[in-house]
């Protein structure tokens, strides 16, 4: 089933003071139930889940006409997934670049992370779903992009690549300027390799000690309706306890992670945090007041707000 | 006279190896400098002032010290909880290494062929090195310390140590490295894993060697590899270094 594309090709709208999102075309979204999170895990380690997931949903995309309703600045739990581009960083021109693709859906929290490293350098791109329900993910096409047939994907021009942070650090690369430098990349080999050591932290103590809470209490009862298991629960918050101590520590002397301005090492703690904010155990980031004050700091980013527009928060 | 890298940890360690790859591959001076965790060394105020967390790998350049930050879950404080929690740290220090050393294993300036790279460090990282580290923790680990090797869990990795060889066999069909034609830090970061298969009671365990074998790209790209100087060297020091 070939599955519709939509590019927000129509015309651009003039900006105006007030319209940050002027550029969207909204999806409708046809579905009395959307409660789903859909981090990368679930689509490939739970295959069944994600249909389950896609059968609770009916996407109707109007290609060229207009959205049947006007797009609206919602922060209301609205699950459409959007087909955008992000407003030109107010700083930056961008329109000599094309548009790149991700190839994916906007809840996935590794798509997320992609997202959002587009909307902080101001790139232009445009969102490509990939319909699970009808295998896509699995088609020849999807899987010429990411041979594990998981999303996202990304392309532009002639390259493609799969691995979440692997594309966000091209993206960083590539719309990088003087101001602009979120992999330090150009501010000498000790800054850079702070922000290298805080991403991998990220991937390899910070996400495992959090991500089964997030299973546990919104993932399996939700897909599943199966009940929560409290000793995993406990044993992360444990571990995640150890985790927010050390960061804690750090950022006393740092304001963030790698230093005293944002990168992409604080950016990549923003998907799975989001959806840890909706379990029950959010308060556990008031026992780390520096850690709470550098969490609020990264939610109030305007970037940041733009992709959580596309992520429930209630399910 | 150049400063002395030193390296804190012992080569037997595949995370620790994973560092000493990227030193050997870049030809700069090293000294691995062992630090005896039976003797609760790594909590001596010396260490410590190193890395706040006991931990290693720790990497010393002159002035820069450069660790992971590991997040020791203390509820079974056995050695092998250790070792299975410092296997994950090495990334970031082979990535110092490279950028300062030998950039071109980054392809550092190349946008496109530094994405490539990153994605096969990713891949490496998320895909192949967890299926792995969880055979070998099984057929290394385990019998080290006296306890019984988890066959289901073996067989389970190995299934998806398979697929994951798939897309390897794939991608190497068209392409001599994982990033493409030249050789990088991705591929150098698969050798400290891989040669731990040749240390082990396994070593010529079908089960284990013919997911690489079966495949006949993957089993050049390896060949080619193992051929390389770093490689016989890490194997040396593997064999010769304490536990």
């Amino acid at each position: 089933m070939a599955y519709p594309r939509v590019t927000s090709s129509s015309a651009r709208s003039s900006s105006s003071a007030s319209a940050t999102r002027s550029r969207l075309t909204k999806v409708d979204v046809d579905s009395t139930i959307f409660r789903a999170v859909s981090p990368e895990v679930l689509f490939f380690h739970y295959p069944w889940a994600t249909r389950v997931w896609c059968s609770l949903l009916t996407l109707r995309i109007n290609g060229d006409q207009p959205p049947k309703h006007p797009p609206t600045q919602t922060t209301e739990q609205s699950l459409a997934p959007i087909i955008a581009t992000s407003v030109e960083h107010p700083s930056h021109s961008r329109t000599n670049m094309s548009p790149v693709k991700v190839f994916g859906h906007p809840m996935s929290t590794n798509v997320a992370r992609v997202l959002l490293c587009l909307e902080e350098v101001g790139a232009e791109y445009e969102l490509v779903p990939v319909d699970f329900l009808a295998g896509e993910h699995s088609s020849p096409q999807h899987v010429q992009r990411n041979p594990f047939g998981k999303i996202p994907a990304f392309q532009d021009g002639e390259l493609v690549l799969f691995e979440s942070r692997a594309i966000a650090k091209y993206i960083l690369r590539k719309y990088k300027t003087a101001d602009l430098d979120l992999l330090r990349e150009s501010s000498g080999i000790e800054e850079s390799s702070m922000v290298d050591v805080w991403t991998e932290v990220e991937a390899q103590q910070y996400y495992p000690a959090m991500s089964p809470v997030v299973f546990e209490c919104i993932i399996f009862p939700v897909m599943r309706g199966a009940a929560t298991n409290q000793t995993v629960v406990d044993e992360s918050l444990d571990r995640l306890r150890g985790v927010l101590g050390v960061y804690e520590a750090r950022l006393e002397k740092s304001r963030y992670l790698a230093g005293d301005s944002v990168s992409f090492a604080d950016l990549n703690h923003f998907p799975f945090t989001f959806y840890f904010m909706a379990t029950p155990y959010a308060s556990l980031f008031d026992e780390f007041p520096k850690v709470k004050a550098w969490w609020e700091g990264l939610m109030a980013r305007p970037a940041v707000q733009r992709v959580c527009k596309n992520m429930p928060t209630e399910f | 006279m150049a400063p002395v890298v030193k390296v804190y940890g012992t080569a037997k360690s595949w995370n620790i190896s994973r560092v000493l790859v990227s030193l050997e591959e870049a030809g700069v001076k090293y000294e691995v400098v062992a630090v005896d965790f039976a003797a609760g060394e790594h909590m001596s105020p010396a260490h410590l002032a190193r890395n706040p967390f006991g931990q290693v790998p720790v990497l010393e350049d002159g002035d820069f010290c450069l660790w992971e930050a590991i997040f020791h879950h203390v509820s079974s404080p056995s050695l092998i909880t250790y070792t299975f929690c410092l296997q994950q740290q090495s990334r970031a220090i082979t990535k110092y290494v490279c950028r300062k050393y030998k950039p071109e294993l980054l392809r550092v300036g190349n946008l496109e062929g530094s994405a490539m790279v990153d994605v096969w460090l990713e891949v490496e990282a998320h895909q192949y090195s967890p299926v792995m580290e969880a055979i070998l923790m099984e057929i290394r680990l385990r019998p080290i310390f006296g306890q019984q090797v988890d066959d289901r869990v073996v067989e389970k990795n190995i299934e998806k140590l398979k697929k994951v060889l798939g897309v390897y066999e794939s991608r190497l069909s068209s392409s001599k490295y994982l990033a493409g034609d030249f050789i990088s830090l991705a591929d150098l970061n698969h050798v400290s894993t891989m040669l731990c298969l040749g240390i082990t009671t396994y070593f010529l365990h079908p089960q284990i060697i013919t997911p690489h074998y079966d495949q006949p790209h993957v089993r050049a790209w390896w060949d080619d590899l193992r051929a390389r100087p770093v490689a016989r060297k890490m194997s040396d020091l593997m064999n010769t270094s304490g536990p």
